[in-house]
């Protein structure tokens, strides 16, 4: 069983139709890229997956568990968590507590509990470790006291990055995550998504970088205008001629 | 069951002028809503304004209400353009929070001031002046009598005192004693307290004619001849329609086929593309200000004509916020949606006053004296609530429509 | 010292220690010894406020709800207070038995009466919610009249004379002393507990309809619901005493440990009642901070900065909405509670929207989502106003303001205050929108050591994929 299996999924906007019957898996513990034009759907689809958007029609399951029409942060607690192609921190906290949100699902104090037993507890002290471990493992644990806001663009995605592993995921899906990134940047980007593959997250991206997608996925999808025109491994991708069409656009 | 026309027809007069009013506030909202998104808090304050200067304008200065409407118009405008400059322009690019944060400090500022220049109108809920004879009274009950230890002495001189007249038989006198303290209430017979009226009601005898209605189904009463409810339809109410439709239609015409109304729709539409394209952007939304707050002056002149009492600082409080809902219900940034609004909340709170008690004891059998008159602005509000939560776009706005 | 101005908790000692230093020394050394009997006053109010504040804070500063309906809970903890305290008098002595309403006039009165000049009629409150009349106007001696035809054997007759609290003579007798189940302190802290209980409900119910609002829609819908409140507040006088209010006396406002507040003892008491709310503003800082340093308060925080970056964070948006509206509704219960001690008459102007908005101004002025924001801000601009209030008494002005001639007319009058709040938001929001003590997070680096720890340590909480 592939560990999210989705299935005629459809969108529409009033009359415009943004994703049409698009059916696809992400096996666990691969790197999976969904690519195309702007325009194409891409994110209407990850909205979709992560429950930001409902679908009009189709089915998403995930670990044969159905996710449609689930509430976002429920999704989440099923172990799907993902960034935002607008880079969405917490801006005027700090670079630890953004991540300490993300664990907020592994976390218990309740209300009540909170008002008994005040913020010294065992919980918070571990919490405190965790997220500084999480940003040591994006490489931004010397940044931890900074506010958020105060950090570069490259920064900002990896911070985001943290906080997504921080609610403890199986399934990762990253939305365009090294847009407006220089070369530096994208090649330790790219360790980091190997390493977040390696250390057993599944990994479902966005990318318009062709040579990043081409460099670390396994599978690939290509939409185009709400449709899937290819889908293959990246070798067979960077050949088809649908997908060329596509990008370069329909000679006359 | 016989229904009494006359009272209908009167509620249904009611509910077409408060409907008007509502109506002439509410299109300031939106148009300022649909360009630049802030519930403009201060509007109300225009139309309160609106009407304090019209009275100057009518009462003390003695002019003709063909000058009167468009002076205060202008004034109005001018308030509103001020509004924009001072306290709107300089926050365009902050939040919007920021924003509606202003619009209810310059709310306080506008009360506040016409608060400290208008004293005599200092917080009077229903006559805009009241004089109490036989104060020596008041006074007398506050001295010792036997076994009663002295309570309070009234100062009448400290403020003016507050009269609650809901009573049938007893006037309520507060006094502020001592400043800083509660007020004390004296409740006097009705006859020790004499009420000057505020506004000389010159148009309240005035009547345009007089339609009787029989109501047949009683033929016994008084030998035998059948019953007649006489309605008269007052010439203030037909003032307000025509004077609110005459400047709705054209608001209409100046939206719609101007070159400057033109230009107010594009930047409702998108303020980055009409700058592209050319358009002034901080000039259409002050010109929108000034035409939002000539309206609500038009619908404070209205007010005063209509009611004649009731003007004070805070009177602009419930017709904007109502005239808000109004909006929203209608779908805010539509002028027709605004009217459509409008008059629907103004026949709710008119009928509510008019036939909720009615209802109430037609309906509830042990209701008793309950009187559920003075929820009419608890209802237009609660359909205000209802229509956020639950169609936030309004009756004549489209789904999607940004509501944050 | 740039630490310290950021510490709430040395802002809490500050305001703690003045509150001490200059509030009422113990009854001994006299009532009020440095501010005096006005002083204490004000300063309770402040204290008051500063709940209020507290309790507002953590809708608009934590979670960032602009609530424009505040006044709501702060009205409804109060007439929970004021009405479980005299709806549960017991009356003793001669005291009237008639329910709000109506007005029966006993054989006692009808005796008064006789004896008693026709003035104008002066309506007596009584403290079980009866009403006598002391003298008469034309309506209650018509009524005297038909009574005394029908002869003295017949039922007193109900009036519907509406009942007002008005200026209250105390003639004819006074009655026993009343008991009831409030009247001790642990009694009184449990009806303050229900008064939160309450609030806290409310505030539950009224924000289910407003989950999904955000910003100016949700703004004007917590207005709306407030003046629902304050309408029905005000004509719901069977509960409420409508216009006019709910009336504390000596008879109903509670003991606390053991002083009465009557005159005889009104100086401990005034003490003990002063440390109480100290007492619960200590706790309602307590309350606030731990909530705010809790998973709950990142979750506000989180929802304040980006809804839906929270709910992909996991967080389930409308149950931390609910949470903070319980939180904060119970503080203002609270608050409104201790309110109705403090002002003994609880009427509908509790519930305006203008005492929301004062509030909120606390909140703009001190530095929207920081506890001290919300102390400093009520602080002053409570100080400010209880000293505008002065300035309109022209009696004080003449004889405290040095520089103004003795026959002085000048006053400031109260309602200037509408004034110097509005130019102070519009001021704020124009030079300094994020108030004077806004929040600021984080702070210097971790050392190299701090960060070698938290390499090192181990927590279950940490794992990327199958491995920790």
């Amino acid at each position: 069983m592939s560990l999210l299996e989705v299935s005629q999924l459809g969108k529409s906007f009033g009359g415009l139709r943004a994703v049409n019957d698009f059916s696809f898996t992400v096996e666990e513990g691969s790197i999976t890229a969904l690519i195309g034009p702007n325009g194409a759907g891409k994110t209407t689809a990850f909205n979709m997956v992560t429950g930001v958007i409902v679908p009009t029609d189709g089915s998403i399951k995930f670990r044969g568990q159905e996710l449609r029409g689930r509430r976002v942060d429920l999704i989440c607690r099923q172990g799907v968590a993902r960034t935002f192609q607008n880079i969405r921190l917490f801006d005027h906290q700090s670079v630890l507590e953004n991540v300490t949100v993300g664990l907020h699902r592994q976390l218990r104090t309740g209300f009540l509990g909170a008002l008994l037993k005040g913020p010294r507890t065992r919980e918070e002290r571990e919490a405190r470790v965790a997220s500084a471990k999480y940003l040591d493992f994006v490489g931004l644990l010397p940044r931890a006291n900074d506010e958020a806001s105060s950090l570069a663009y490259g920064e900002r995605r990896r911070l985001e990055i943290a906080r997504a592993l921080a609610s403890g995921p199986s399934l990762l899906l990253l939305d365009e995550p090294a847009a407006g990134m220089n070369p530096q940047e994208t090649v330790e980007l790219v360790e980091l998504i190997r390493k977040i593959r390696d250390a057993g997250v599944t990994v479902f991206l966005i990318e318009h970088d062709m040579k990043l997608v081409m460099e670390i996925s396994e599978q690939i999808y290509v939409l185009n205008q709400g449709e899937e025109i290819a889908r293959g491994v990246p070798e067979a991708i960077r050949n088809d001629e649908h997908v060329i069409k596509a990008y370069l656009g329909v000679p006359e | 069951m016989d229904i009494d026309w006359g009272y209908f027809l009167k509620t249904l007069c009611n509910a077409l002028s408060e409907g008007s009013i509502y109506a002439l506030i509410a299109v300031g909202y939106t148009m300022v809503y649909g360009i630049i998104k802030l519930i403009n808090f201060a509007h109300g304050e225009v139309y309160m304004i609106g009407a304090m200067v019209s009275v100057w304008l009518f009462v003390d200065q003695q002019l003709h209400l063909a000058i009167v409407i468009p002076l205060a118009m202008l004034i109005c405008a001018a308030l509103g353009l001020f509004l924009d400059t001072v306290a709107y322009k300089p926050l365009r690019n902050s939040t919007r929070l920021a924003a509606l944060i202003t619009a209810i400090g310059m709310s306080l500022i506008l009360q506040g001031v016409v608060q400290l220049i208008t004293p005599n109108y200092h917080a009077l809920p229903v006559d805009t002046t009241a004089t109490v004879v036989g104060l020596d009274k008041v006074e007398a009950l506050a001295e010792p009598r036997e076994g009663a230890e002295p309570v309070a002495k009234v100062r009448p001189d400290q403020s003016r005192p507050i009269l609650d007249n809901t009573h049938p038989a007893f006037v309520g006198v507060s006094w502020r004693i001592k400043a800083g303290e509660d007020p004390v209430t004296v409740w006097l017979p009705r006859a020790a307290v004499r009420v000057e009226q505020g506004l000389p009601a010159a148009l309240d005898t005035s009547v345009v004619g007089d339609v009787e209605f029989a109501t047949p189904s009683q033929p016994d009463t008084l030998e035998g001849e059948p019953a007649v409810s006489v309605f008269r339809l007052p010439l203030k109410d037909v003032l307000v329609w025509i004077t609110a439709f005459a400047m709705m239609g054209g608001l209409h015409l100046l939206v719609q086929k101007t070159k400057i109304g033109k230009a107010m729709r594009a930047c409702a539409l998108d303020q980055t593309t009409a700058s592209l394209m050319g358009v002034n952007v901080n000039r259409v939304i002050a010109f929108t200000f000034m035409v939002g707050s000539a309206m609500a002056a038009v619908a404070g002149i209205l007010y005063s004509i209509k009611v004649g009492g009731g003007i004070f600082f805070r009177m602009g409080y419930y017709p904007g916020v109502i005239a808000f809902a109004a909006a929203v219900l209608g779908g805010i940034g539509h002028l027709k949606g605004a009217l459509l609004g409008a008059m629907l909340l103004g026949f709710a709170s008119s009928f509510w006053q008019g036939y909720a008690n009615w209802g109430l004891h037609a309906l509830v059998p042990g209701a008793g004296s309950k009187d559920l008159s003075p929820y009419s602005f608890a209802f237009c509000f609660l359909v205000m609530i209802v229509v956020i939560v639950f169609r936030p776009y309004g009756l004549l706005g489209r789904a999607g429509a940004d509501r944050a | 010292m740039k630490q310290l101005l950021r510490n709430d908790w040395a802002w809490l000692g500050l305001f703690v220690l003045l509150f001490m230093v200059l509030g009422p020394l113990p009854p001994a050394f006299g009532l009020g010894a440095i501010a005096g009997d006005f002083g204490v006053q004000v300063l309770l109010t402040i204290m008051i406020y500063m709940i209020f504040g507290l309790g507002l804070n953590i809708v608009i500063g934590y979670t960032g709800l602009l609530d424009l309906g505040y006044a709501s809970f702060m009205a409804m903890g109060a007439i929970v207070v004021a009405a479980g305290l005299v709806l549960t008098q017991q009356p003793a002595g001669e005291t009237l038995q008639a329910p709000l309403g109506d007005l029966r006039l006993t054989q006692e009165q009808r005796e008064l009466e006789a004896n008693a000049n026709a003035g104008p009629v002066v309506v007596q409150y009584r403290p079980d919610w009866g009403y006598d009349v002391v003298s008469g106007a034309e309506a209650v001696l018509a009524a005297l009249e038909a009574q005394e035809a029908a002869g003295p054997d017949a039922e007193p007759k109900t009036l519907s004379v509406q009942p007002y609290a008005g200026l209250v003579l105390p003639v004819g007798q006074k009655s026993a002393k009343g008991t009831h189940p409030f009247g001790s302190t642990g009694g009184f802290l449990l009806l303050l507990a229900i008064a939160g209980v309450v609030c806290a409900a409310f505030g539950v119910l009224r924000g289910i309809p407003t989950l999904r609002l955000t910003g100016d829609y949700y703004a004007i819908v917590t207005l709306g619901i407030a003046e629902i409140v304050y309408i029905t507040i005000q004509n719901e006088g069977w509960l409420t005493g409508g216009a006019y209010g709910i009336k504390l006396d000596g008879e109903t406002i509670p003991h606390l440990f053991g002083a009465d507040p009557n005159v005889a003892q009104g100086g401990t008491w005034w003490f003990n009642f002063y440390y109480v709310v100290l007492v619960a503003l200590v706790f309602a800082f307590v309350f606030s901070k731990r909530l705010e340093l809790s998973r709950l308060g990142r979750s506000w925080a989180a929802i304040k900065a980006d809804e839906v970056a929270a709910m992909a964070s996991g967080i389930d948006v409308k149950k931390a909405k609910l949470l903070a509206f319980l939180a904060s509704g119970f503080l203002g219960g609270v608050g409104g509670g201790l309110y109705a001690l403090k002002l003994t008459t609880v009427t509908h102007a509790q519930a305006e929207v203008f005492e929301s908005i004062i509030v909120v101004c606390f909140l703009v002025f001190g530095g929207m989502g920081t506890i001290r924001g919300a102390l400093l801000g009520a602080a002053m601009l409570q100080g400010l106003a209880e000293f505008l209030r002065l300035l309109s008494d022209p009696f004080w002005v003449r004889d405290h303001v040095f520089f103004l001639a003795a026959d002085s007319e000048l006053s400031i009058p109260n309602e200037a205050r509408m004034l110097i709040y509005g130019l102070m938001l519009v001021l704020l929001m124009r030079f300094r929108p994020q108030g004077l003590l806004p929040p600021r997070a984080g702070g210097d680096p971790p050392s190299k050591q701090q960060q070698a720890t938290w390499r090192l340590a181990e927590t279950p909480l940490f794992r990327v994929g199958g491995k920790t």
